[in-house]
C-alpha cells in the first residue's frame, strides 16, 4: 500500500528545503521521501515516521552549521566590500551619512511632534466618554465662526436635573486671578473654578486631600504640585488659607499631580464653583445670557452621544443679539486637533501645521534619499567590475540585490544612530518651534525604538531599492569589457530627474520661506494708527487699585523720563468686547455689531490716533463721562453720515471721528469701534516713557507701586512686544522655514557637489582633449555648468506654481496683506542658481584647469 | 597503464559491484537494499555516502541527475554509474581474488 501524499511529514520535508544545501537539496528530498513510502510499505507508518524524524533530526545540525558557515563567509565578504567602498569614497559616503542621518534626525523629531500631539486627553480613563458641549449661534461670527465653547452657566445644572441617568456634567469657568500667601503675590493665569463632578469625569491625579470632598464647599481650592512647591515649599499645604484678589481667602483642601502637557484644560489652581457665588451672585449662576462657562460631560455607558445631542435640542435658546443658539457634543479626543471654535484655549493643536510639518519632512528625507539613489548609480561603474566578477563566479541576482539593499541598510543604521545625536542637539529649537515641550528618553519606550529601527529600514530601502536593482541587472560580459557609457547613459535621465525634483523642493521653500518672511515684516511695520513705542502697560485687574489711580498718577508723573500715562479698558491694539447697538439712537433703526472699550479721557492723545471730524472728550466734563461715543472711521461710514455732530448711536452721543487704527491683529479687517469715558471699567495703565534709561525708569516705577500698592504684584510688558506675540505663530512658521529650507537646499546641494565630481572626473579625458585643441578655461566651465544650470530653470518651472499656490491660500488668512510679486520668484531662482553654481564650481573650475598632460597621459 | 592502481576495501568493492548490478537505477537507496539483501547486514546512509564520495573521488564512480522521478515526488534523483576506471579496478581485484581463491573453492565448502 502506497502512502497517501497527505500521510509525507510536511514539516520536515520544509525543514529540509529551508536547511539542506542548496545542490543536494532536491535529491535529499527525494531520497528522504522514497525511503519514507518504502519502510511505510513494508513496516507500517509508526516506523516510517521514526526512521524518518530520527535520520532527519541527526542530520540537521550539520546541514545548519554549514548553511551558517557560508552564509557568514559572504557576509564578511559583503562587509569588507562595503566598507571599504564607503573608504575609498569618502566624499559620497561623508554626503550619504550627513543626508541621511539629518533627514533621518527631521522624521524623528516629527514623529515626537506627531506621537504628542495625538496622544492629547488620551491619559484619562475614560477619555472615548467624555464631550465638551458646544454653542452654535447661527449667523453669531466670531472669531471667524459661529460655534463656542462656551454655554450658559444654566445649562450644566438643568441638564443635571432633566438627565440625571444619562451623564455627568461639570461646569468650568478660568479666569486670572492674584494669588497672596504671606509674602507671596503672583498673578496666576491658570486659575480654573470647576464643580464637584470634575475630578470623577477626568482622570486628574489626587496627590493629597479627599477628591470626594475636595471641591464641595465654597471657597475650596486645590493646587497642584508645584504649586504647592511654589508657595509653600517643603511644608503640608493642606487648609492653609491663600488670598485671592485681595477679597477672599479660599483654603486648599488637596493637591493634584501637576497637569500633564498633552491636555487640553491646563491649570494650576483648582477652585470649588461655588466659590464664584459671591463674585458672580445668583443671577449670573443661573442665567441663559451669561454664556460664559465651558460645560464638560462624561456620558453613561447606557447613552450615546446621538441619543444625547437630541436631548439637548430641549434646550435650544435664543443667544448673544438674538442669534438662534443650539447645542452639541463634541469628543474630548477631537478638541485637540479639531477645527477651531471661538474662544479655543491657547495652546490648541492644528492638523493643518501637522501635515505641513510632516510633508516638508518627508521631502527632506526623500531629497537625501535621492542623493543616495543618484550617487549609488552615478559611481555604478566602479563597482561594475566588481559585480561582473561576482557574477561570473556564480553570484545569483537575488543575492546580488540583498548585498546592495545590505549596503545601504548598514549606511542608514549608522545614520540613525548619528540623527539620534542631532535630535538631542535639535530639540531645543524644535520645541520652541512648535510651542511644547517634548522630552526625548529612548530608553523608556520600546515601541519608539522599534518604530525609529523601521524608520532606518524604510530609509535604507527606499534610498537602496533603485540602485539594487539597477546594479545586479549588468551584463558581466559588457561591464568586464569596460564599456561603462551605455550603462550610465541608460540612467542618465532618472538621475536628471531627481536633481530636478530636489532643486523645485528647495525652490518652493525658499519661495514659501521668503514670503512669509516678507509678510511678517509687513505686519511688523503697517502703519496700526497709533503711536507704540516706548509704552509700558501694567494690568490693574482689582477695582480697589482704581482708587489710587490718581495719586499713582501723579507721584509718576514727577520723574522726567515718564512722559505720559494713561488707562483703558482694553488695550488699544487688543480690544475684545463687543456689543450691539442701534444705528439710530436708543431703540431706532438697525441693530450693528460694534467693538467698544472704555478709556480715560487723554488715551486719544496718549497713543497719538488723529480726531479726523468732531473733538476729543474733554476731561472731567459730567456731560461727556455720561454719554459721550468718539467712533472710528468705519463706524462712520457704517452710520453713514457726512456730518456726525449732534447724531446718536445707541444711547450715546457721538461728540468725535477718530481715524482708523488697528486694534485686532491683521487677520482681520478693521471693524467698527466706540470709545467711551468710564473710570470705572479701567483694567490696565499704559505708561509712555522716554527710551533712554528704561531700567532706571521700571524700578522707579516698580518702588511707587510697592509703596502705593504693597498688596498687588508688579508685572509690566512692553507694548509692542505684546504686539509681536500675537503673530507668535506666523513667526514661528516663518522659522520653521528657514530652518527647513537651509536643510533642503544644504542636502539638495551636497547631492550636486558628489555628482558634480563625479562628472568632472568621468569627463577628465574629454576635457583634456578639448583643452589639447584650443578650448579655453571658460569653454569647459561652461561646458560643465551648462547641464546643472538648465535643471534648476526646470525646477523652477514646477516650484512655482506649486508654491504660489500654496502661499496665496496661507496670505488668505490675513485681510491686510502683501502681493506675492514676482520679484519673489526671481529672487528665488536666482538663489537657487547661485547655490546650484556655487557648488559646482569648485569640481568644475579645478577640473578645467587641470593640466591635460596629466588626465591624457595615458591614453 | 602502468599508473598505480589503488586497492579495493571490501567495502568499496562490493558497492562498485552493487552498481554495477544495478545498472540505470544504481542510487542510494537500491544501493543500500541491495547490499544489505546480499550481506544479510544493515549498513547506514552515512557510511554508504562516505564511500560513495570516496568512489567519486577516487574516479571510479561518477555521479548524474535523473529526469524527475514521480516515486520521488517529482524530483530528480542522484544516480551513480561506474566509470572506466571503476570497471578496471574492479576487474583488478576480481583477477586477485580469483588467484587467491584458486584450488580452494572445494576445500572452504567443505569446511560445513
Amino acid at each position: 500500500m502506497k502512502p497517501s501524499r497527505s500521510k509525507f511529514p510536511k514539516f520536515g520535508d520544509w525543514l529540509l528545503r529551508l536547511f539542506a544545501r542548496y545542490d543536494v537539496n532536491p535529491h535529499l528530498r527525494g531520497d528522504f521521501d522514497e525511503e519514507f513510502s518504502f519502510i511505510y510499505e513494508t513496516k507500517g507508518y509508526g516506523r516510517a515516521w521514526f526512521w524518518y524524524w530520527t535520520h532527519l533530526l541527526r542530520s540537521l545540525p550539520v546541514f545548519i552549521k554549514d548553511i551558517l558557515y557560508w552564509r557568514f563567509v559572504m557576509y564578511k565578504n559583503y562587509l569588507k566590500t562595503a566598507l571599504r567602498s564607503l573608504k575609498r569614497h569618502k566624499v559620497f559616503s561623508f554626503i550619504n551619512i550627513i543626508g541621511l542621518s539629518v533627514g533621518l534626525a527631521c522624521c524623528i523629531l516629527i514623529l515626537q511632534y506627531i506621537k504628542h500631539e495625538f496622544s492629547f486627553d488620551k491619559f484619562h480613563e475614560n477619555s472615548g466618554y467624555i464631550y465638551r458641549i458646544l454653542q452654535h449661534q447661527k449667523g453669531n461670527i466670531y472669531q471667524g465662526t459661529d460655534i463656542f465653547n462656551t454655554t450658559p452657566a444654566i445649562l450644566a445644572p438643568s441638564a443635571r436635573e432633566d438627565f440625571p441617568h444619562d451623564a455627568k456634567l461639570t461646569r468650568v469657568k478660568n479666569y486670572e486671578r492674584q494669588v497672596r500667601f504671606d509674602n507671596k503675590q503672583f498673578y496666576e493665569k491658570r486659575f480654573l473654578y470647576a464643580e464637584q463632578e470634575f475630578l470623577d469625569i477626568f482622570s486628574f491625579p489626587v496627590v493629597k486631600g479627599n477628591p470626594k470632598t475636595a471641591l464641595k464647599e465654597p471657597n475650596t481650592v486645590m493646587i497642584t504640585r508645584e504649586m504647592a512647591q511654589k508657595y509653600f515649599g517643603e511644608k503640608d499645604p493642606l487648609n492653609k488659607i491663600i488670598n485671592i484678589d485681595n477679597k477672599q481667602d479660599y483654603r486648599i483642601t488637596g493637591v493634584l499631580e501637576n497637569v500633564p502637557d498633552n491636555s487640553h484644560l491646563k491649570f494650576d489652581f483648582l477652585a470649588s464653583f461655588s466659590s464664584l457665588l459671591s463674585t458672580w451672585g445668583q443671577n449670573q449662576l443661573t442665567s441663559w445670557q451669561n454664556s460664559s462657562v465651558r460645560t464638560y460631560i462624561k456620558l453613561n455607558k447606557n447613552s450615546s452621544p446621538q441619543k444625547f445631542n437630541s436631548q439637548l435640542k430641549k434646550y435650544d435658546t435664543v443667544g448673544f443679539g438674538g442669534h438662534p443658539a443650539s447645542f452639541h457634543l463634541q469628543p474630548l479626543l477631537d478638541i485637540h486637533l479639531g477645527h477651531k471654535v471661538a474662544f479655543d484655549l491657547p495652546g490648541k493643536g492644528d492638523m493643518r501645521y501637522i501635515y505641513l510639518y510632516s510633508a516638508i519632512t518627508l521631502f527632506i528625507l526623500l531629497i537625501a534619499c535621492f542623493n543616495y539613489m543618484n550617487l549609488s548609480i552615478a559611481r555604478s561603474f566602479s563597482r561594475g567590475k566588481e559585480i561582473g566578477v561576482r557574477k561570473v563566479v556564480g553570484a545569483k541576482r537575488k543575492s546580488l540585490i540583498s548585498q546592495f539593499l545590505g549596503e545601504s541598510l548598514v549606511l542608514s543604521l549608522f545614520s540613525l544612530v548619528l540623527a539620534l545625536f542631532i535630535v538631542r542637539l535639535a530639540l531645543p529649537v524644535f520645541n520652541y518651534l512648535i510651542g511644547r515641550n517634548i522630552q526625548f528618553d529612548l530608553l523608556t519606550n520600546i515601541v519608539f525604538v522599534f518604530c525609529l529601527i523601521g524608520l532606518g529600514i524604510f530609509a535604507g530601502l527606499i534610498a537602496g531599492i533603485y540602485p539594487a536593482i539597477f546594479l545586479s541587472s549588468f551584463k558581466p560580459t559588457t561591464v568586464l569589457k569596460g564599456r561603462s557609457e551605455s550603462i550610465s547613459k541608460s540612467t542618465t535621465s532618472l538621475r536628471n530627474a531627481l536633481i530636478i525634483v530636489q532643486f523645485a523642493v528647495s525652490v518652493c521653500l525658499i519661495i514659501c520661506a521668503l514670503v512669509i518672511n516678507q509678510q511678517l515684516h509687513y505686519i511688523k511695520n503697517t502703519k496700526l494708527g497709533l503711536d507704540k513705542d516706548s509704552i509700558i502697560t501694567i494690568p490693574m485687574p482689582n477695582k480697589r487699585m482704581w482708587e489710587k489711580y490718581n495719586v499713582f498718577k501723579s507721584e509718576l508723573s514727577q520723574q522726567a523720563n515718564i512722559l505720559d500715562i494713561t488707562a483703558s479698558k482694553s488695550l488699544p491694539t487688543e480690544i475684545d468686547n463687543t456689543a450691539q447697538v442701534r444705528l439710530g439712537g436708543k431703540n431706532q433703526g438697525e441693530t450693528l455689531r460694534v467693538w467698544v472699550n472704555w478709556v480715560d479721557f487723554n488715551f486719544i492723545d496718549f497713543y497719538k490716533m488723529n480726531i479726523v471730524q468732531g473733538r476729543n472728550f474733554i476731561k472731567e466734563s459730567p456731560q461727556d463721562l455720561e454719554n459721550a461715543y468718539i467712533i472710528n472711521e468705519t463706524a462712520a461710514k457704517a452710520v453713514g453720515l457726512e456730518d456726525l455732530r449732534g447724531k446718536k448711536l445707541g444711547r450715546g452721543q457721538i461728540i468725535g471721528v477718530v481715524e482708523d487704527f488697528h486694534f485686532a491683529p491683521l487677520h482681520s479687517e478693521i471693524q467698527p469701534l466706540v470709545l467711551m469715558l468710564d473710570p470705572g471699567s479701567l483694567k490696565v495703565l499704559s505708561v509712555r516713557i522716554n527710551s533712554n534709561d528704561i531700567s532706571n525708569t521700571l524700578s522707579f516705577i516698580q518702588n511707587k507701586w510697592k509703596r502705593i500698592f504693597p498688596d498687588f504684584p508688579f508685572v509690566f510688558s512692553f507694548l509692542d512686544e505684546r504686539i509681536e506675540s500675537m503673530y507668535e505663530t506666523e513667526m514661528k512658521l516663518g522659522q520653521s522655514f528657514n530652518y527647513f529650507t537651509l536643510i533642503a537646499i544644504l542636502l539638495s546641494c551636497l547631492g550636486l557637489l558628489g555628482l558634480a565630481s563625479y562628472m568632472a572626473e568621468k569627463k577628465t579625458k574629454e576635457i583634456g582633449i578639448r583643452k589639447v585643441l584650443g578650448a579655453t578655461v571658460p569653454n569647459i566651465l561652461v561646458l560643465l555648468t551648462r547641464e546643472f544650470t538648465r535643471f534648476v530653470f526646470l525646477a523652477n518651472i514646477i516650484a512655482w506654481p506649486i508654491a504660489y499656490f500654496a502661499m496665496n491660500k496661507w496670505l488668505q488668512s490675513f485681510a491686510y496683506r502683501i502681493d506675492i510679486g514676482l520679484w519673489i520668484f526671481a529672487v528665488s531662482s536666482l538663489l537657487a542658481l547661485f547655490m546650484a553654481l556655487l557648488t559646482v564650481s569648485y569640481q568644475s573650475i579645478k577640473a578645467a584647469t587641470a593640466n591635460p598632460v596629466d588626465s591624457l597621459r595615458y591614453e | 597503464m602502468e599508473k598505480h592502481m589503488y586497492e579495493l576495501t571490501k567495502h568499496e568493492e562490493l558497492i562498485l559491484l552493487a552498481i554495477l548490478k544495478l545498472k540505470e537505477n544504481a542510487y542510494i537507496i537500491t544501493l543500500r537494499r541491495h547490499i544489505k539483501n546480499i550481506t544479510d547486514k544493515s549498513i547506514n546512509y552515512g557510511s554508504l555516502c562516505n564511500t560513495l564520495s570516496a568512489l567519486i573521488r577516487k574516479g571510479y564512480v561518477k555521479s548524474r541527475e535523473s529526469d524527475p522521478e514521480p516515486k520521488q515526488g517529482g524530483r530528480r534523483k542522484v544516480l551513480y554509474s561506474l566509470t572506466p576506471e571503476g570497471r578496471r579496478a574492479l576487474k583488478k581485484a576480481y583477477e586477485i581474488q580469483k588467484l587467491a581463491w584458486d584450488g580452494l573453492e572445494k576445500t572452504i565448502m567443505e569446511f560445513e
